[in-house]
C-alpha cells in the first residue's frame, strides 16, 4: 500500500497555499483553538490587527498572529485594511428635491428635461417619508447610555 | 425646430441605454475590487433613498426610548461584525405584517408584527443580525449588480454609477425599483437568506448572546400561523430551522445557556408595544 501520496498531496496543498495577510474587521475579534465557534479562545484581537492566513476551511481561516496560532471565522477578516467610519451627512444627497436635479442638473436640453420629469412622474408611484429618517438618523444615544446598557447596567 | 427636439430625445434615449449596459458590464468587472471611501457613500446614499421609500411604505413609529433601545442592541451586534465603517441606524414600523427589512448602508427596520411575536433580546438580537448581515455581505449591491471591487482599471463605484455623461439619476431610479421589488416582492436568493441566518447567528454568539435566539424566534413564527406571510419574501421557514439546526450543531453551539435579557427586553418593548401609540 501506497501511504506516501496523501502525504505528497498534503504538502503539495500547503505549498500551493500562499500565505497572505489579512486584517480583523470587527472591534474586537476572538482567535479560536478550532474552527468552530463553540471552541475554546485563544486570543482576542482588535480592528486593524494583522493576522497570516496559513489554511482555510468553510468559512474559517487558519492564521497566525505573534506566537498564536488558530482560527478565525471569514467574516472578521479581509485582505485589506477596515475603512474609517463614514458618513454622508456633511454632503448630504437632496432626497426631497431629487426631481429639480433630475431636470436641471445634469442636462440643459429642454427637450430631455421634458423626457426626465416624465420618469420622475413614473417614481411617483412610491410615497417618500425623508423627514422620518432624518429623524432617525438624528437619534442622540450618548456614550455613557451605551456602555451603561452594553455592560448590562441600564 | 421640432425634428431638433426630436432627435435629441432619440440621441439621449440611445445613450442612455447603452450607457446602461456599460454600466452593468462594468459593474460586474469590478467585483473583485476591494471598496473605497467613495464607494461606501455611494452605497449609503442609494441605501437611504430606498430608506425613504420603506418608510413611505410603512410609517416609521416614532417611539424615541423604543428606538432607542433597537438602536444601542443593533449596533451592539454590527459592532462584532465586520464594516465599522457604516453608522447603523434601526427603527420601527408601524404595521402588523411579520417581517424585518434592511438597505445598503446601514439602515434597519423592524415591523410592530414582529416585535410582537418576539419573547426576549437574544431573539430580537437574532432578527437584527439577520439584517446586518445582508448589509456587511452587501446582499442588494450584489443582486442588482453593483458591487465594485476591484481596484485599478476603471474608478470607483460612484465614478460608474455616475457615468462619462453625469447621467446618474435614471438609472439610480432603475436600480432603486430593482432593490425595492427584492425587499418586498421576489426576496432574496436563496443562498443569501441562508448566509444571513448563518452570519446573523455567528454575530449574536460573538455579542454573548444566546444564539439559539434566532432559530427560537422562527419557530414561533410556524407556531403562530406567520410562517406564509414571511415565506412570501423568505425561504421556506421549516427549511431554514433545519439548516440554521446543523449549523449550531456542528459549531456546537446549542444548550449554551448565554443571555436572552428577555426582562430588559419586556422594559423596553414589550408591555407598551400593545397599547395604543
Amino acid at each position: 500500500m501506497n501511504v506516501r501520496g496523501p502525504f505528497v498531496i498534503l504538502i503539495l496543498s500547503s505549498l500551493a497555499y500562499g500565505r497572505e495577510l489579512l486584517y480583523i474587521q470587527s472591534l474586537k475579534a476572538p482567535i479560536f483553538q478550532n474552527p468552530k465557534l463553540g471552541s475554546k479562545e485563544v486570543a482576542i484581537l482588535k480592528k486593524g490587527d494583522k493576522v497570516t492566513s496559513i489554511g482555510k476551511s468553510d468559512g474559517w481561516y487558519r492564521v497566525t498572529h505573534g506566537n498564536v496560532e488558530g482560527w478565525i471565522p471569514s467574516l472578521l477578516v479581509s485582505k485589506e485594511p477596515p475603512l474609517e467610519r463614514i458618513s454622508i451627512t456633511e454632503r448630504e444627497v437632496d432626497v426631497k428635491d431629487t426631481a429639480r436635479r433630475r431636470a436641471s442638473g445634469y442636462t440643459t436640453a429642454a427637450a430631455v428635461r421634458g423626457l426626465l420629469e416624465d420618469r420622475y412622474r413614473a417614481n411617483q408611484k412610491y410615497m417618500l417619508d425623508l423627514e422620518s429618517i432624518e429623524w432617525l438618523e438624528s437619534l442622540n444615544i450618548s456614550k455613557e447610555k451605551t456602555i451603561e446598557f452594553e455592560e448590562g447596567r441600564d | 425646430m421640432k425634428s431638433i427636439s426630436y432627435i435629441l430625445i432619440l440621441v439621449f434615449m440611445l445613450s442612455n441605454l447603452s450607457f446602461g449596459d456599460e454600466l452593468r458590464k462594468r459593474a460586474h468587472l469590478h467585483k473583485e475590487r476591494s471598496l473605497l471611501a467613495e464607494d461606501v457613500e455611494t452605497e449609503i446614499s442609494f441605501g437611504k433613498e430606498l430608506a425613504v421609500k420603506i418608510v413611505g411604505k410603512y410609517k416609521l413609529i416614532k417611539d424615541e426610548e423604543k428606538t432607542k433601545y433597537i438602536n444601542l442592541l443593533g449596533r451592539y451586534i454590527a459592532k462584532h461584525g465586520p464594516r465599522q465603517e457604516l453608522k447603523y441606524h434601526f427603527g420601527i414600523l408601524d404595521t402588523e405584517t411579520v417581517n424585518a427589512f434592511s438597505t445598503p448602508g446601514g439602515y434597519v427596520f423592524i415591523t410592530k408584527g414582529c416585535l410582537e411575536l418576539v419573547e426576549d433580546e437574544s431573539e430580537l438580537a437574532g432578527i437584527l443580525a439577520h439584517e446586518i448581515a445582508h448589509i456587511t455581505q452587501m446582499h442588494i449591491m450584489k443582486n442588482i449588480n453593483l458591487r465594485a471591487k476591484e481596484k485599478g482599471k476603471m474608478g470607483s463605484l460612484a465614478t460608474i454609477i455616475k457615468g462619462p455623461m453625469g447621467t446618474v439619476e435614471d438609472i439610480t431610479l432603475t436600480l432603486l425599483d430593482e432593490a425595492y421589488k427584492i425587499l418586498f416582492e421576489k426576496g432574496y436568493q436563496l443562498e443569501q437568506e441562508y448566509e444571513a441566518d448563518r452570519v446573523g447567528t455567528q454575530l449574536i454568539y460573538l455579542s454573548g448572546y444566546d444564539p439559539e435566539g434566532l432559530k427560537r424566534f422562527l419557530k414561533r413564527v410556524l407556531e403562530k400561523g406567520y410562517g406564509e406571510q414571511l415565506e412570501k419574501t423568505h425561504p421556506n421557514i421549516s427549511e431554514r430551522i433545519n439548516v440554521l439546526d446543523e449549523f449550531l450543531e456542528k459549531d456546537n453551539l446549542k444548550n449554551l445557556n448565554l443571555k436572552r435579557n428577555r426582562y430588559r427586553f419586556e422594559r423596553y418593548i414589550k408591555k407598551s408595544l400593545t397599547k395604543k401609540e
